[in-house]
């Protein structure tokens, strides 16, 4: 007789005995959770701070936002379009039409939130002469090819230019970068683009961020549910296929078979419900200790999926088991009592191994070790809860329809 | 089920007749992968990291294509502060500073591998500078090089641009490069050089990559232990339950070295992680054994009930857990890519090896131990019988 013996008898007792009780329970903490998962933030996350502070590199990198401002610059790319075919096509960017446009667009942006200087073909030319863009092609040809100035602006082919914007000391890339990037890009979609061929796009590594964020969501949906297809797939092989044979091959009545048939897809269906739950709880749980979401810790639903089943797979083939020769409750009590404990220590393993994660340096490392702890541990309580509870009511209730059609 | 049920049966008859054969072939697998580990990669380069079928990445490779280099160097010139409290505010506008950057210049636009240099230098070298005077001057005549200055003038950069390509040779090279650059221009006293930016985070990120991996498999190999000895209440039982696994990670690793899968930041606790994971497979398997010859069985007897069962069992939850993670590979992001792969790889493997070695190794274990304990017991015997004989 092992110390949990007794503990593990008692919950057995409680959740076979007290379905309702322990649904009623999960249903408030799902709401809870629903409740605090909508908190829950996509983050952008730069290079640097993947690497813990106290390296030089990264106070270097402080000490450089500090005092100039960010490091990073947004563009704005303008490029010749070759696909246009209009007569007025321009095919060098050093043309006075791109640079009055590109100086319209200057202005714009300088009058914007966060911007500190605006650098761009328009602005250098205007400095170097005299602020006056010349009307004359040739004008500025000479002028861009006697500045080396010019370089960092216009590329040597003269197919594309782009306008540096350097951001303000206050400016943040979690908090601001999404600001920028819309208020930049309605600015472009506002200035009417002269009609000469020209593709004019945000651009930059601060600018790439918001766009990712704004993938993250859609690529969670999608991998989120294709683990959860393919493992639907996989729980049909595993509880109806065999169920739907057998059932056909048996002489019951047709009703009896479309019950056994129907039954069989519960024990395919209910496992899932540890996923769903564990997800939401998971969720919930980040939200309530505002814990964002980046690009690469959005994988993470599908990984919980992966790992989560496991425990309403185990719960459920051992009920299958059970409920051959017992009540509904007896045969849940000796499920508790037979998985819990394996169950237990799976998890146990699962979290040494996410805790080793967490001991090492690079901090996404550690996020994504702590969010496969929140995950799994809550998988691990809704196969103990949920599971079992809902195993014991809906079996109560087929017994019920099948001394019905029996008595029929 | 019934089909899996009865080919695991048979090949519990067959594990047990070729247990030696099967020693062989894992010897011979494991020491193919182990020879895939050295070939691991470190990945470093951000970029790569980023979902490149988005508009915006084709558009910034586009930009570095055009301008050169995207990774950026910058390298910070500050008056250290006990040198500014005694000396009172030191100003950077200085002779001597500016001369020192123009120094760095000329050095590093030696090397091919840089594709631009600027600094407040590079717009000063129009004037002819003898005093810390004409710097000041000179620098209110352009407007622009103040964004080269801090506002306090403490401090002033100086920018190199490199196109690397996230390759970790070059990166380790051109780091390097900057480093002894730095140390061969005798730079002016009470200044502090301090260097950052792409390539240096790149440098610092594989650094960290590599004693994570190592750190991170470290804690994770000494804790599972720990439990293993605990549950399992024998050392040399422990090790059985943890030797399988373990050679799922040294398969893993060796795969990802041999397809070329670099490690990155979502990769490097893979080792850990495949630990935490596959450890619950060999756990089922010993167990169901021990328990099947506790109730009196033959080996063969245990292992044709124990493989079949677990087998079938562990095979259901591994591949749902492996469909969760190749879910991964749908995503946009390569690194989350690469993880899902590989956590599949590793978790496919641990299952592999819990299924069809494992069971071989319980045997020969079990075997081992019954020849060991029968040579300490006759060792023993004949020491007693000698010490018998002495006595009478």
């Amino acid at each position: 007789m092992s110390w949990y013996d007794k503990p593990l008898d008692r919950y057995s007792y409680f959740v076979s005995h007290r379905p309702y009780l322990v649904i009623l329970i999960v249903v408030i903490l799902i709401i809870f959770a629903m409740y605090f998962s909508s908190k829950v933030e996509y983050v952008n996350f730069s290079n640097s701070d993947m690497v813990p502070d106290n390296y030089e590199v990264v106070r270097a990198f402080d000490l450089l936002e500090d005092t100039f401002g960010n490091p990073s610059s947004i563009l704005i790319a303008i490029e010749l379009d070759d696909s246009f075919q209009g007569y007025n096509k321009v095919n060098d960017l050093r043309d006075y039409k791109v640079i009055e446009y590109i100086d319209v667009i200057s202005q714009y942006i300088e009058n914007t939130d966060y911007i500190l200087e605006v650098s761009s073909i328009s602005t250098v030319v205007k400095e170097v002469n005299n602020d006056i863009i010349p009307k004359s092609n040739l004008e500025i040809n000479k002028l861009i090819s006697e500045n080396f100035i010019f370089e960092n602006i216009i590329s040597k082919d003269y197919s594309m230019t782009v306008i540096r914007i350097s951001l303000t000391d206050d400016f943040s890339e979690e908090e601001n970068a999404e600001e920028v990037v819309f208020n930049l890009e309605k600015i472009i979609s506002s200035i009417g683009k002269p009609n000469i061929g020209l593709n004019v796009n945000v651009a930059g590594e601060i600018a790439a961020g918001p766009i990712v964020e704004r993938e993250i969501g859609p690529d969670m949906q999608k991998t989120s549910s294709y683990s959860i297809y393919g493992i639907i797939i996989l729980l049909i092989f595993i509880f109806v296929a065999g169920e739907i044979i057998s059932s056909f091959n048996k002489k019951h009545s047709k009703k009896i078979k479309i019950l056994t048939v129907l039954g069989s897809i519960r024990f395919g269906i209910i496992p899932l419900s540890t996923i769903l739950i564990g997800v939401v709880w998971t969720f919930g749980y980040l939200g309530l200790v505002k814990m964002g979401l980046s690009s690469i810790t959005s994988g993470v639903i599908s990984m919980i999926m992966g790992i989560g089943i496991d425990f309403g797979i185990q719960t459920v083939m051992r009920f299958k088991q059970e409920i051959k020769d017992k009540s509904p409750e007896k045969a849940m009590e000796e499920t508790m009592k037979n998985v819990f404990i394996p169950m237990a220590t799976t998890t146990i393993a699962a979290l040494i191994g996410f805790k080793a994660m967490s001991m090492g340096e690079l901090t996404l490392l550690q996020d994504l070790g702590k969010m496969m702890s929140y995950g799994v541990t809550a998988c691990f309580f809704a196969a103990i809860t949920f599971v079992p509870a809902i195993l014991v009511v809906l079996e109560k209730w087929i017994l019920s329809l099948k001394v019905k059609f029996k008595k029929k | 089920m019934s089909f899996i049920y009865t080919c695991l049966e048979k090949l519990s008859i067959f594990q047990k007749k070729y247990k030696y054969f099967i020693l062989l072939l894992t010897i011979i697998i494991t020491i193919f992968f182990i020879l895939g580990v050295p070939k691991i990669q470190m990945e470093t380069d951000f970029s790569k990291m980023s979902p490149s079928e988005l508009d915006i990445f084709k558009l910034n490779e586009k930009i570095t294509d055009k301008f050169g280099g995207s990774d950026v160097v910058v390298i910070i010139l500050k008056y250290n502060d006990s040198f500014n409290s005694s000396f009172k505010e030191y100003d950077i506008r200085n002779i001597e500073v500016i001369n020192y950057l123009k120094e760095l210049e000329t050095e590093f636009r030696k090397e091919s591998q840089v594709n631009t240099v600027i600094s407040a230098s590079t717009y000063l070298s129009m004037f002819s500078l003898n005093s810390n005077e004409d710097v000041i001057n000179s620098i209110d005549l352009l407007p622009g090089i103040s964004d080269f200055f801090s506002k306090d003038y403490k401090t002033t950069i100086l920018y190199l641009t490199s196109d690397l390509s996230g390759n970790q040779d070059k990166t380790i090279a051109f780091t390097e490069m900057i480093n002894e650059k730095i140390n061969l221009v005798n730079k002016p006293t009470g200044i502090d050089v301090m260097v950052t930016g792409t390539a240096p985070v790149g440098v610092t990120v594989l650094d960290i990559l590599g004693k994570d991996a190592v750190k991170t498999l470290i804690y994770a190999i000494i804790i599972i232990l720990i439990l293993l000895f605990i549950t399992e209440t024998s050392f040399s039982r422990g090790f059985l339950v943890f030797s399988p696994i373990f050679l799922g990670v040294i398969w893993t690793i060796g795969t990802m070295g041999w397809l070329s899968i670099k490690l990155s930041v979502a990769t490097v606790g893979i080792g850990a992680m495949i630990l935490g994971l596959g450890v619950e497979y060999g756990v089922f398997m010993t167990s169901r054994y021990r328990e099947e010859r506790n109730k009196g069985r033959t080996q063969e007897e245990s292992l044709k009930v124990t493989v079949p069962s677990i087998g079938s069992s562990i095979l259901g939850s591994g591949l749902t857990t492996i469909v969760g993670f190749l879910a991964l590979t749908f995503s946009i992001m390569p690194v989350l890519k690469d993880l899902g792969n590989s956590l599949a790889i590793g978790i496919g493997f641990s299952l592999f090896i819990a299924i069809f070695i494992s069971p071989s190794l319980i045997i020969l274990f079990e075997d081992f131990t019954f020849w060991f304990s029968k040579k300490m017991h006759d060792t023993y015997k004949n020491i007693t019988d000698k010490q018998g004989r002495l006595i009478k």
